[in-house]
């Protein structure tokens, strides 16, 4: 049996735990951060929620046995990590705390500036939508199928389609009342 | 636009917002950060249990060395109290180890029970304290000493007309804490029936 990572079960079960950990958070550094980006309030938020993450995959990388692809096992503990990291949120988001991740500072051309600006308004507007289309829109911006959403998110692959589309329609509205 | 189309656009510029490279130092600081917690959270379970043992050895065996009976019965008092706290406290946290299931509502349903069990353990602590403070001031009230001179004693002074309001005071700001998250939790809760 193959893993999403492209590694065999029986190399998973050569592999340390500390080497399994260090290779799923190289392999998905950059999906989990925009994962937890679109809980966090802000970049200190988010670095705080990656940490929590990280410390649940750490715990609970010895119990799996590869009954789902990787890239799922991890999702689902980060998803499930985002979804309790919301109850502890204590501050409101604002538009300059939209951004994913690091961008040059010093960026001068206009074009790079509005794309980044056009950015921070596409995640403000995705961290406005309810939990439970967010949840499902995120996931499938990262590239999954519906399939897949449903083993992370834990429902059916036909509400996975309902919230996916019902998502789409409050985003495109919340897009068209910022521009 | 077609649907595809705009999915595809907004799939792009999701995914371009944090750079495909490999941030190694990222990484290392949330390994380093996983063995700190590690170590941490061990210690977090190991040392209540250590401190349970310690503090009933250290009450219990120069009580029953003592000989007399009223430090003997507060050495065994102490211990049931003890043991009365545990009890409690595995009570309370019956039902908050796991979720029932891997979807986002048993999540959020045990993250409520959780808080819930923390709010109520608030109080069960106030109450737990009063009470071990009240037994106590009536044990050695009713000593030759008399209530005059406990109710004025270093001990009580300390643990009672100090402490009581410090501990109600902390447990009183941990208690509005889980409650706000109870609210923003229970709000989430709302939200998942409507879809």
């Amino acid at each position: 049996m193959e893993t999403a990572g492209g590694k065999l079960v029986s190399e998973l079960s050569r592999e340390t735990p500390d080497e399994r950990f260090g290779r799923l958070l190289a392999a998905n550094h950059a999906p989990l951060t925009r994962l937890a980006a679109s809980y966090a309030a802000n970049r200190s938020d988010r670095d705080d929620l990656l940490q929590e993450i990280a410390i649940a995959l750490w715990r609970a990388l010895p119990s799996f046995r590869g009954e789902c692809a990787e890239r799922t096992f991890l999702f689902r503990i980060a998803h499930n990590r985002c979804i309790t990291h919301l109850s502890k949120r204590r501050y409101t988001v604002s538009l300059d705390d939209a951004h994913i991740d690091a961008e040059d500072p010093q960026a001068s051309s206009e074009a790079i500036v509005a794309e980044e600006q056009q950015r921070r308004r596409f995640v403000a507007a995705i961290r406005e939508l309810p939990v439970i289309q967010r949840e499902v829109l995120v996931l499938f911006l990262e590239g999954m199928g519906y399939g897949e959403i449903a083993a992370v998110v834990g429902i059916s692959e036909s509400n996975v389609g309902v919230r996916l589309n019902r998502a789409r329609q409050k985003l495109k509205a919340l897009l068209g009342d910022r521009s | 636009m077609s649907v595809d189309g705009e999915m595809e656009g907004w799939r792009r510029q999701w995914q371009g917002g944090a750079k495909p490279v490999v941030d190694a130092d990222a990484i290392e600081r949330l390994r380093r950060g996983v063995v700190r917690e590690t170590f941490w959270s061990k210690w977090g379970l190991i040392f209540p249990i250590f401190a349970t043992l310690w503090s009933g050895a250290t009450i219990v065996m120069p009580a029953l060395r003592s000989g007399r009976a009223l430090v003997v019965l507060l050495g065994v008092e102490s211990v049931v109290f003890i043991v009365v706290v545990w009890v409690v406290a595995f009570w309370l946290g019956r039902g908050t180890w796991r979720p029932l299931a891997d979807t986002t509502a048993a999540f959020i349903a045990i993250s409520i029970r959780r808080r819930e069990a923390y709010i109520r353990g608030a109080i069960a602590g106030a109450c737990l304290y009063v009470a071990q403070f009240a037994l106590l001031v009536l044990v050695f009230g009713l000593s030759p000493a008399g209530f005059g001179a406990v109710l004025v004693s270093a001990p009580v002074m300390g643990l009672g007309w100090i402490g009581i309001p410090v501990v109600f005071a902390g447990l009183y700001w941990f208690g509005r804490r889980q409650w706000s998250d109870l609210e923003r939790l229970r709000e989430l809760k709302r939200q998942l029936p409507s879809d």
